[in-house]
């Protein structure tokens, strides 16, 4: 089975918190808040849209109001397998740090 | 409610990003889009949205069209089928297109390559962002010099002051020598004695400090001991051209032994250091190599010195930090003006034009120069590709047509045409590689440089072609398929007269036009550049320097003997005048501080040292008193010749009045016509005359050249009586004779090679445009294939015909004429700045220029015309 990578998972768990409000702009805004690279516009799109595909998000259309001339808003949503898979991710990496703390601070980890 | 209301995207804007969004998002994206402008409308103004806009457009682009080429060029293999089709229909123009483009690519990636190399210079040292060189300028009111080198004990003490700072020092020394003499006697006794030009004395931490390969030898030791030399490889096989290089002695200056301790791997050439020889900088402690006074002097700077600063440290830490050290350690006298300044090593090849230079440095204004050419190529030949592409869309009508009646979205014929420009464009790329093969080669030739194709295999350069082949495609791409798509189906498939719209031909005239004017004012730039290297080749420089020959004489025992030497040279009737100079009269000089009266503190002036008789032998003109002159005992202490400029600054009407007063402690005797004593980069500026003492030390220390006057109709003879007389007194030195003209006319090297880059360039620059319009005219002609037929029926004759065909576009060139002119005057006029001696700008390469555009548009126009107007209009109009 295939682990998500550092940016699929970052993605999903920015929709997660998101929550009611995980439309793709306000999604950019917080990756980039997180990790300072700032997907152009039309760019944050593509890595979303895989996650849909693979089926890990699900997607619905709203209706908006005149401050987008009219045009819907895209808002995403964790599906079972998306928090299946954060759920394994995050039991992998916890075992991936599990590392005696003495090593941690020999390598100036902590 | 006016202020609640949206700002809203521009229409045009909109409209744009509505066709260029993949369907499936459009209404997403404008959404998206239009909410965060308003946001960026509010929060920074109009015309930052907009800007704002702008950039994210494209830099989402990649992300819409991923799916689109993939898909449409991939998937659908009809459009290869499509693309190939049409392709070997019109072969012809196929091949104009594909060649335009290619040779388009082939020249702007030669000029990229170039000027990357330019660019790269000394940044393969590891720690190139912490190594600085030591400037040392010393001016006082705005005169004296900008020197690159510094005092031989700076660095060490430099490195002593400053050890937290400083990791390591590196001085390159050489006397400031043009050549020295190195030799050799090998095992069966024969001597092999060269002058050598890149000698350089240098600190043992040369290769902790620099990442100059070494390929034998231990780089922490070679250059540590006295009498230790590394040699490059190609001198290696030299001097020891069947044996090993390691271990035997080189013999320095006829009496030093040096151990070669090294020797130099491949060498980058894109470094400003070059040299064939180092030698241990401890090997100068012996008193025999250099005096004990001139290694600890502070005033004479002849060091080249570069530090390496601790990563943590930056430029501007030490810099502040360097006025209290030159109050510290630098004499009384030039505390006042010495300041030091930190030059990191990657600006010295393209922004460094100080005096004393290593060697000549390039010149980032010739990188912009070379920069905007190298667009303007790329540009003329994808507006060359819209234009033939749009002129042959009717071609294609039905095929348009057929599409749209099948069912067809605009879309995806949009996606059909560009994924075949992008075709043409790698097919373009394919092309330009074999043609930038043969290019590289010449561009050496001219530049000197050694740049090679495969650099192109590497990742990077990689990508970057295939999106240099990506984005061209889509540029020039785009247009054509927006009109092509266009076509409504029934008027398409009808095949009728497809009365070409107004606006189209329009466009595809702006486009020629613009071509005209980038080739224009190439070619007035051009000629331009070749009008004042003429003038800087032969402006009268104020003496003549046709007649003189200069010996290099630095540490040359030659010396020792000089006024013997000078008296049996003149024997021969072709030998005029012989004296000394410190330095290439015409290029460099030294600097010298002079006391004036009135003045609190002492000036900093150009200066040379020179012997008897250099006005004779320059053929400097006097305008009042004598040169210096061997029957004149005090002439070494107590004289001085001055320049005008000075004798102007000086404050004195008229030269004879000059004539007797004190300047400096010493009395004037001589005041010469101003001359160029440097390059014509430079204005005149006060210059000073010194003799030389009388002392062997003085001599050695400020001759490093013999000038000699020699008679240019008898120079043969001249030459080979002065090498008898040189083999006499110096039998051990190899004769070696400079003429001061070639010397001269080597300072232009730069713009040299930037006048024939460019020529090279503004040709295939008008090759393109003319391989456009010759498509462009072609098809026009056969579109009117039956009017001009008609017309000729009715009793049009040829030359009507020519001047019905060709009018319009000689009236586009004119007009190009007329924009391309205050262009490229405005462009010249901004590079002629760069002198200080300029020629006046004429009409003449604006009349050239355009009269070569028009001429050249006539022919290659004619060429079609003639053929259609004289074919046999039963063959065009017999079939309906």
């Amino acid at each position: 089975m295939t682990t998500l990578s550092r940016t699929e998972e970052i993605l999903l768990l920015m929709v997660c918190k998101l929550g009611d409000d995980a439309y793709g702009m306000q999604i950019r805004e917080e990756v980039r808040l997180l990790t300072g690279k700032l997907y152009s516009v039309g760019g944050i799109y593509v890595p979303l849209d895989r996650l849909v595909n693979r089926k890990l998000l699900s997607q619905l259309e709203v209706e908006s109001g005149n401050d987008r001339l009219g045009r819907p808003r895209r808002r995403f949503e964790i599906t079972a397998l998306g928090l299946e898979q954060l759920k394994t991710i995050r039991k992998m990496e916890e075992k991936m740090w599990n590392l005696p703390i003495s090593l941690l601070e020999k390598l100036k980890l902590t | 409610m006016k202020d609640q209301q949206q700002h809203q995207i521009p229409k045009f804007a909109l409209w744009i990003l509505r066709i260029i969004a993949p369907s499936h998002k459009r209404d997403l994206l404008e959404g998206d889009f239009s909410e965060l402008y308003h946001e960026e409308f509010q929060s920074k103004g109009q015309f930052r949205a907009n800007f704002w806009f702008w950039k994210q457009l494209l830099l989402s682009f990649p992300s819409f069209v991923q799916h689109s080429l993939l898909f449409g060029l991939v998937l659908l293999r009809s459009n290869w089928k499509m693309a190939l089709r049409s392709f070997q229909r019109q072969a012809g123009y196929s091949f104009l297109n594909l060649s335009g483009l290619a040779i388009g690519i082939a020249c702007f990636l030669a000029i990229m390559m170039y000027v990357n190399d330019e660019r790269s210079f000394d940044k393969f040292h590891s720690d190139y962002e912490n190594i600085y060189r030591v400037l040392d300028f010393r001016k006082v009111d705005g005169i004296g010099e900008e020197s690159a080198s510094a005092p031989i004990p700076l660095g060490e003490v430099l490195h002593n002051d400053f050890p937290e700072q400083i990791e390591s020092v590196v001085r390159f020394f050489n006397f400031q020598a043009p050549t020295l003499a190195l030799a050799r006697t090998s095992s069966n006794g024969i001597v092999k004695q060269f002058n050598e030009g890149s000698i350089y004395f240098v600190d043992g931490v040369f290769f902790d400090t620099f990442n100059f390969p070494l390929a034998q030898g231990n780089p922490e030791t070679a250059l540590l001991a006295p009498n230790q030399i590394v040699l490059s490889s190609k001198m290696a096989k030299k001097y020891f051209p069947d044996e090993e290089a390691i271990g035997k002695v080189l013999i320095f200056e006829d009496k030093h032994s040096m151990v070669v301790t090294g020797v130099l791997g491949v060498v980058p050439t894109n470094s400003h250091l070059n040299f064939d020889f180092l030698i241990s900088f401890s090997t100068l402690d012996n008193p025999e190599v250099l005096s004990e006074r001139l290694r600890t002097h502070w005033i004479w700077n002849p060091a080249w010195t570069y530090v390496k600063t601790k990563p943590s440290i930056s430029k501007e830490q030490l810099e502040a930090q360097l006025s209290g050290f030159v109050q510290r350690h630098f004499p009384e006298s030039r505390k006042d003006r010495v300041k030091l300044y930190l030059q990191p090593i990657v600006d010295i090849h393209l922004h460094s034009k100080l005096d004393y230079e290593m060697s000549a440095n390039g010149d980032a204004a010739y990188i912009y120069v070379f920069s905007s050419i190298a667009f303007s190529i790329l540009l003329i030949s994808c507006f060359n590709f819209i234009n033939l592409t749009t002129s042959r869309s009717t071609k294609r009508a039905r095929e348009i047509g057929m599409r749209k009646v099948l069912g067809g979205y605009r879309s995806q014929l949009i996606r059909q045409f560009l994924g075949e420009s992008i075709l043409v464009a790698f097919l373009a790329l394919l092309v330009a590689v074999p043609l930038l093969a043969v290019m590289i080669p010449v561009l050496n030739e001219f530049s000197g440089k050694s740049l090679s194709i495969s650099v192109l295999v590497a990742p990077i350069p990689l990508v970057a072609l295939i999106g240099l082949a990506l984005s061209i495609g889509l540029i020039s791409g785009t247009y054509p398929a927006l009109i092509m798509s266009r076509f409504k189906p029934v008027v398409a498939i009808r095949g009728t007269r497809f009365v070409e719209n107004f606006k189209g031909s329009l466009i595809r005239k702006i486009l020629v036009l613009a071509q005209f004017c980038l080739s224009i004012t190439l070619i007035a730039g051009t000629i331009i550049s070749i009008q004042q290297l003429d003038f800087l080749r032969n402006k009268k420089l104020g003496f003549e320097s046709d007649q003189v020959v200069l010996l290099p004489t630095s540490r040359s025992p030659i010396l020792s003997s000089y006024a013997a030497f000078k008296a049996k040279s003149l024997d021969h009737p072709a030998v005029l005048a012989l004296s000394t100079a410190e330095d290439i009269p015409g290029i460099r000089h030294q600097t010298g501080g002079y006391k004036v009266k009135g003045a609190s503190s002492e000036f900093q002036f150009p200066r040379l040292v020179v012997h008897d008789d250099f006005a004779n032998t320059l053929g400097l003109e006097l305008a009042a008193g004598r040169g210096f002159q061997s029957t004149f005992e005090t002439d070494p202490t107590d004289a001085v010749v001055i320049n005008e400029t000075l004798l102007k600054l000086l404050e004195w009407d008229s030269p004879s009045e000059a004539i007797g007063k004190s300047f400096s402690g010493k009395a004037i005797i001589g005041v010469t016509k101003d001359f160029h004593f440097t390059s014509l980069h430079r204005p005149i500026g006060p210059f000073v005359l010194e003799r030389v003492w009388n002392t062997m030390e003085s001599l050695y220390f400020s001759a490093r050249y013999i000038a000699i006057r020699v008679n240019t109709a008898n120079i043969e003879a001249a030459l080979s009586h002065i090498e008898n007389q040189w083999a006499e007194f110096a039998p051990d030195r190899t004769f070696e004779y400079l003429f001061l003209k070639d010397l001269i006319n080597d300072q232009y090297e730069d713009e040299n090679t930037m006048s024939s880059i460019s020529i090279v360039f503004t040709i295939l620059s008008v090759l393109i445009a003319c391989i456009g319009l010759l498509g462009l005219i072609s098809s026009t002609t056969e579109r009117r294939k039956k009017e001009i037929s008609i017309r000729k029926v009715m009793g049009a004759s040829v030359s009507n015909l020519l001047i019905l065909l060709s009018s319009s576009y000689v009236k586009l060139v004119v007009i190009a004429v007329l924009i391309a002119c205050p262009l490229a005057y405005v462009l010249a006029n901004y590079w002629l700045e760069y002198f200080a001696y300029q020629i006046d700008i004429t009409v003449w390469p604006f009349v050239t220029s355009g009269m070569l555009a028009v001429l050249i548009v006539i022919s290659t126009i004619s060429i079609q015309t003639v053929k259609s107007a004289l074919t046999n209009p039963v063959n065009s109009l017999r079939n309906e």
